[in-house]
Order: C-alpha cells, then sequence, then structure tokens
C-alpha cells in the first residue's frame, strides 16, 4: 500500500510578528513547524509502515523552500519520499487554487490512500483535504479520530468520526482522502542522532510549476477565487495591574475579584 | 576492590544509617540537571555510584577521603544538588557520593564582626532567614537560593543576582574548612585581609570537588534596608544601548544590586507583560538610603546620556514585581522534571560566558549569527537569546539562553542541541579571550577547553590537582579533561 501525506509546514503562531505600518505579517525568520494534525497523519501512515500494513510513506507539500530541513526531518523519521511543491508564482494562492496545484501533483505520483490532517494552525478552513478529494473524484472524510488499520487490506477505510453528540463510523472505499484530526498519540518516531547523518539525496525532491505546467492565471492570487482584503491582528489589550500584598486585604481583593468572575463561588 | 566489598568497607566506618544504597535515590545521583531531560526520560548513558554517604563531621570526611585515595575509590562531593554543568555526573562504575545532609549546622552569626559561620550542608536560605531575622543579609541569591547549600555554592564558584553590589562568593568568604584526599583536614581562618602569600581560600572556592572537600565556610553579612529598595526599567532599541548604559553605571563607580540588560527574544520570555518586543534595561539599588539615592541619581544620569536608545520607561511595580519572583524553588525544579517525563521539552539551556565591554557585543553578535547559520538543528529553536546580569568596573557576563523543540530521541538530545550551540558559544568566546564560564563552573561537559581557557595559566591549575589529588580520585572529569569520559560527552 503506498499512502501520500499531505504535510504542511505553517508559522509557529504562538511567535509571530506583524506589521502594523504594512498590515503585514513578518516572515523573515519566522520558525516553520509541522503542522500538528498534519503530524498525527504522518505518525499514523509511520505505524502502518512498521507494521507492515503500508509498503511506503511520501510526504507531499506546498511552501517555501524553508520547509526543506523540516521534509528531511520527516525522512529521518522513517519517511521514505519527500515532495516539495515551491514555486514564487504559488505565493498568494487561496484553499481553491492550493487544492488545484496538489491534485495536479497527486494525480500523477500514484498512491492507494492519501492523508491528511483536518485543520491547519495558521488558516484552519478545512478546505484543502475535501477539495483535493473532490478534483480527484475519490471520497473524503474528515475528522477522523481512529481508522481501522485491518480494513486497510480490504480495499476499504473503516473510520471513526467524533462529534460532541456522537461517535460515527464510516467505511470509504479506496482510494480516498483521510483527514485526521490532531491525537497527542501516536507520535512522529524520534529522528536518531546517526539518522542526522545519513545521505537523502535521492529522496526530497522539489517540483516547480514547470513540472506541473499550471496556467499562470490559474495560480497565485490570479487564480484564487477568494481575495484577502485586510488582515486584522486580535490585539490583547493590557490588564489593568493591581498589585496587593499577602495580607488579609490583599486576599480580600483577589477573593472578590475570582468571585466576580465566576471562578469561585 | 569491587562494589560489595566497598559498600561492607563504608558500611564499617559510618555504619548502616548513613550510607543510601535506593536504586531510586542511586539514579537519581548519578547526573545532575546537565542532563535533565535524559534523567527525566530515564535514559541516562552514565553508571549511578555504588552509594551516597552522608558523614557527620569533618573527621568522617577525613576518614572517608583517605579511604577512597588509598583504593582508588572516585569521589563526587555534593551538598544542594543543583549543579547545572555536569559537576555531580557520575562516570566511574567505583564512586561514592558525599553528601553534606548532615553538616547542617548554622555554627555563628557575629554581628559585630559581620560574618556568619556555616557547615557545608546548610541551605543558604537557612542563614538568609535567620540573618533576615535580625536586620542582615549575606547578600548572595543565585536563582537556586531556596535549594542550594553552602558547600555546592563555595565549590562551583556560585555568583547571586546581586553580585554588582555584593561580589560573588569569592568576595564573601571570609574562610573555610577544608578536607584533602589524605585526609589533611585545613582551617583558613576569619581575618579581614591578610598578606601570607597567595590567597590560599582560591583553592578550595570553585575547586569543584576535584581537589578538597569543603565543610565549614565563614561568610560575610550585610546590614539589610528592604524599605530602600528602589526599581528601574527601560525598554531599549537594541542590547548595545542596555550594555553601554550598564558600563556607563560601573565605570562611574556606582554599584546597583541588579543591573541588567537583555536582548528581544530573551526579554519576551522573561517580561511577557511589558517588552513590546523590544529590549529590556533593568535595575535595582538597595542599601541605605543616601547610598540608594546617590546610585539612583547614577542611573537616571546614565539612562540621560544613552536616551537616543531609550524607547520607554517602565513602571517600577512591574520590576519590584519581578524581582519578587527571581528564585525558582525545589517546587519548580520537581515540576520541570516532571513535564520533562511527558513532553518533548523542558525549560531550555543556558550558557555563560563572560569579557570585557569592547567584547561583549560583539561576542553576542558573533555567536547568534553562528548559531543561526551553522547550528545545523536552528530551525528547532524555539528561543535563543542573551541578557547581561553580572557587571564589573572592566566588563560584564553574557548569559546565553536557548530552548529548542526536541525532535530526537531523549538519549541523543545534548549532541544533537545542546553541545552544538554550546561548543559555538565557547569557541567565540575564547577567540574573543572572554572567559568561557562565569560562574557556572567548568563541570564535565567545557573541560576540553579547560587548558585553553587558562593558557600558559594551565601548568598552575595542574600542579594543584597533580599536587592535591595525585592518584585522581576527586570528581572524576570535573574541570579536568579525561580521555576515559569522552564516551558521555561526544
Amino acid at each position: 500500500m503506498r499512502i501520500v501525506c499531505l504535510a504542511k509546514l505553517v508559522p509557529d503562531v504562538d511567535n509571530f510578528q506583524y506589521d502594523h505600518e504594512r498590515s503585514a505579517l513578518i516572515r523573515e525568520n519566522v520558525r516553520l513547524l509541522l503542522n500538528p494534525a498534519d503530524a498525527t497523519a504522518v505518525a499514523i501512515a509511520l505505524k502502518l509502515k512498521a507494521d507492515s500494513r503500508a509498503g511506503s510513506v511520501h510526504t507531499v507539500t506546498l511552501g517555501p523552500r524553508s520547509a526543506m530541513p523540516h521534509l528531511e526531518d520527516l525522512l529521518r523519521r522513517g519517511v521514505d519520499r519527500a515532495t516539495l511543491i515551491s514555486d514564487p508564482a504559488y505565493a498568494g494562492s487561496d484553499t481553491h487554487v492550493t487544492s488545484h496545484i496538489l491534485a495536479a501533483f497527486l494525480s500523477r505520483c500514484g498512491f492507494d490512500v492519501i492523508f491528511a490532517g483536518t485543520h491547519t494552525l495558521d488558516g484552519g478552513t478545512g478546505h484543502v483535504g475535501p477539495q483535493v478529494a473532490e478534483i480527484l473524484g475519490i471520497p473524503h472524510m474528515a475528522g477522523i479520530s481512529h481508522m481501522d488499520p485491518e480494513s486497510l487490506s480490504e480495499g476499504r477505510a473503516q473510520v471513526r468520526v467524533e462529534s460532541e453528540e456522537a461517535s460515527y463510523t464510516f467505511a470509504l472505499q479506496l482510494p480516498a482522502v483521510l483527514g485526521f484530526a490532531y491525537a497527542p498519540e501516536p507520535k512522529l518516531p524520534f529522528i536518531r542522532y546517526e539518522a542526522l547523518k545519513r545521505d537523502l539525496s535521492g529522496r526530497v525532491e522539489v517540483i516547480d510549476n514547470q513540472a506541473l505546467g499550471l496556467a499562470p492565471e490559474q495560480v497565485g492570487v490570479l487564480g484564487s477565487l477568494t481575495r484577502v482584503r485586510k488582515i486584522h491582528v486580535k490585539g490583547f489589550r493590557s490588564p489593568n495591574t493591581r498589585f496587593v500584598r499577602p495580607d488579609d486585604e490583599g486576599i480580600e481583593r483577589v477573593y472578590r475579584f475570582l468571585r466576580e468572575k465566576g471562578f469561585v463561588r | 576492590m569491587d562494589k560489595d566489598l566497598l559498600l561492607k568497607e563504608v558500611r564499617a566506618l559510618l555504619g548502616d544509617a548513613q550510607v543510601n544504597t535506593d536504586p531510586e535515590a542511586l539514579y537519581d545521583a548519578s547526573a545532575d540537571r546537565y542532563k535533565k531531560y535524559a534523567k527525566a526520560r530515564r535514559v541516562l548513558d552514565v553508571p549511578p555510584p555504588a552509594a551516597i554517604v552522608y558523614p557527620r563531621s569533618t573527621e568522617e570526611v577525613a576518614r572517608l577521603l583517605s579511604f577512597c585515595n588509598e583504593h582508588g575509590i572516585n569521589v563526587i562531593p555534593r551538598a544542594g544538588k543543583t549543579s547545572t554543568e555536569g559537576g555531580l555526573e557520575n562516570w566511574k562504575e567505583l564512586t561514592l557520593v558525599i553528601d553534606a545532609l548532615h553538616l547542617d549546622k548554622i555554627l555563628k552569626i557575629d554581628e559585630y564582626n559581620m560574618q556568619a559561620t556555616v557547615q557545608a550542608g546548610v541551605p543558604l536560605q537557612k542563614l538568609e532567614d535567620a540573618l533576615r531575622e535580625r536586620g542582615y543579609t549575606t547578600g548572595h541569591s543565585p536563582q537556586s537560593k531556596p535549594v542550594a547549600k553552602f558547600g555546592g555554592l563555595v565549590a562551583t564558584r556560585s555568583i547571586g543576582q546581586f553580585s554588582t553590589l555584593y561580589g560573588g562568593i569569592e568576595d564573601m568568604v571570609v574562610g573555610l574548612e577544608c578536607v584533602f584526599p589524605n585526609g589533611q583536614i585545613c582551617r583558613i581562618k576569619n581575618v579581614p585581609r591578610r598578606s601570607g602569600g597567595p590567597d590560599i581560600r582560591h583553592i578550595a572556592i570553585g575547586n569543584e570537588g576535584s581537589l578538597c572537600y569543603i565543610t565549614e565556610v565563614t561568610v560575610k553579612i550585610y546590614r539589610y534596608f528592604p524599605e530602600n529598595n528602589r526599581f528601574y526599567g527601560y525598554l531599549t532599541k537594541d542590547l548595545a544601548t542596555g550594555i553601554q548604559v550598564l558600563r556607563e553605571v560601573m565605570v562611574n563607580g556606582y554599584r546597583p544590586s541588579v543591573a541588567r540588560a537583555y536582548s528581544e527574544e530573551d526579554a519576551r520570555q522573561h517580561f511577557y507583560h511589558f517588552h513590546k518586543g523590544k529590549c529590556v534595561l533593568l535595575f535595582m539599588a538597595e542599601g541605605n538610603r543616601h547610598i540608594v539615592d546617590a546610585t539612583c541619581k547614577g542611573i537616571e544620569e546614565a539612562v540621560a546620556k544613552f536616551k537616543d536608545g531609550i524607547l520607554e520607561q517602565v513602571s517600577s511595580e512591574l520590576i519590584e514585581n519581578w524581582f519578587n519572583h527571581l528564585n525558582w524553588s525545589q517546587q519548580d525544579i520537581d515540576d520541570e522534571f516532571e513535564g520533562m517525563k511527558e513532553k518533548d521539552s523542558h525549560d531550555g539551556f543556558t550558557t555563560e560566558v563572560s569579557a570585557d565591554w569592547e567584547t561583549i557585543p560583539k561576542l553576542y553578535d558573533n555567536v547568534i549569527r553562528r548559531i543561526r547559520s551553522e547550528f545545523p538543528r536552528a530551525h528547532d529553536l524555539t528561543l535563543l537569546g542573551g541578557h547581561s546580569s553580572h557587571s564589573y568596573i572592566n566588563g560584564t557576563n553574557m548569559y546565553f539562553v536557548y530552548n529548542y523543540e526536541i525532535n530526537c530521541a531523549p538519549e541523543d538530545e545534548m549532541r544533537v542541541y545542546h553541545h552544538p550551540i554550546q561548543r559555538i558559544i565557547v569557541e567565540e568566546t575564547l577567540k574573543l579571550g572572554g572567559s568561557m564560564c562565569h560562574h557556572h563552573g567548568i563541570g564535565k561537559y567545557r573541560n576540553e577547553w579547560t587548558q585553553q581557557e587558562h593558557g600558559s595559566a594551565y601548568f598552575m591549575l595542574k600542579k594543584l590537582k597533580e599536587a592535591f589529588d595525585p592518584n585522581g580520585i576527586m570528581n572524576f572529569g570535573a574541570i579536568f579533561y579525561q580521555e576515559e569520559g569522552a564516551k558521555f560527552q561526544k
């Protein structure tokens, strides 16, 4: 079984900086990290491989060249092949264009099933998985919390999806796009010290638009169906800081505050 | 001698109650906070000691050391257990950890002569509390104050957060008692000053357990005036401005107890509620009212002189609040340890160096540039910055701080992350003529550079080891490079 994982590198949203004058994110030196739900998807794929239920795991990433060290790490963790789709022409692509770019590559790379994370930390629209499935004409399910590994050998994927009200079980005919919800387990395997020196050449490739052959008007801002008019950074109001001493008066004041806010009854 | 015979002999020397062979205690004793993550994940690669022993007197220490000296048993002196540089890590199969647990008495507080005498196992906090009740202070406040003990503080040449006023431990120790491997007990008397040859206090101060075992210490004490404390905080446009202001204050002869300049990144983790993405400069003035008034004036003048680099003043209440939460307690240490069992992260690492005023900004820039461009795991860094926190008339320290997402196996963490970063910091520091270790000591993981640190003066250091510990039983690997220990370092 060949598993392809869609793996997005997202900015570390806890530490990004914003240029208020230009209304733009400062992307220089922004740390990237593997989107947590995508990491769950890759971890599940690698577990299947370790249990001999999958033959190969291939990650596909659309993003900047600075994603490369992270893709190399995925190879060190046990991924067989990594593809980075990167082209300046793709800058500004919305989820519609992103899905078309990914689908253009996926339609020719060969797979039995596609794993992805359902949501990303940065955008969080959850569009890309379903749109890729739609373009490829295969089934899709989002928010998967569990997958029965046995079912894969029968050419289908039996998955569980949780909602606030109930837990649902679905079966999808393969090939399909399976969107996993983030879960703390399984974790990605550790990178071992020895793996850091491993020769990765030939296992990681960079694909640009010349290879995919999409028309300029199909990609980037031009091809996007949605427009970003303005980005608002949610400002955090500085709280009124009040200092109290650890005496009866201070304790009373803190207690009253907590009562007002409903933290104590 | 094998381990069974060693334990039999040690029990005969001290009695069963003073010999601890509990496996958990021995695991804990096999490494200090240097390998905190591997330790929490239970993947330490170093052997446990044979036992932890708890002498009740200087004479028992002497008997233990004589015995170990005669039989070639490695000894790790321990008091407080807050070592951060591998000083307490064990590299030998046959090792005794001699812990100062029972050397726990405050022997004398001499208010008239302004000095206090304590045994090596007295926690700094215990003496500080006793002094505060009488209106005095030790003036010593390392971050580990609630946990650290005097034997460890003196053996590692520790420094406190108020060092710019009170100095490091070497400025506080008046006299001490220590025991050498051959069982020789030496007492250095308590006098205001002496010119009786070289100052032999410094053979014991900072020896990191590699020459002798410190059993008793006498330190200066100071009048304590908390009601006079004054705080200043500023946002600065860059770290260089902060350092310029620190220098201005120091060279004009002022001695604020706290004088610190933080990079943007480091300020973000310490002062999340007011840093605004800028560098932070802060001061605290303490002492008697006249000195505090003068010091405050000096700080204000220095800030005014470099006003172009000062972005805004911060409420002194915020600085005071920060100051009141400076120390980490045993609870903080335990919480980090518990967290590391579950999470692939910890509270980060530091490497502390020093150099003259002219060199420190260059050194900082060189280190940051090299780490960003050469460190193969730079993409995992979640924090990289630094601060100056101990200043002198001729220079200051730089406390490099860094943290990272740990993506490797726990047993590989040091060689994948910490060691490559530490190497860059040490190399750049030595290249520019600074000291690679400002106040943590050399421990066991900077010993490959000890010779380079001291240059031609290494001759003197080496001779001390040869003279006082000819059989090499004292804290194998601490300060002095050992080929046999390299397997734990690389």
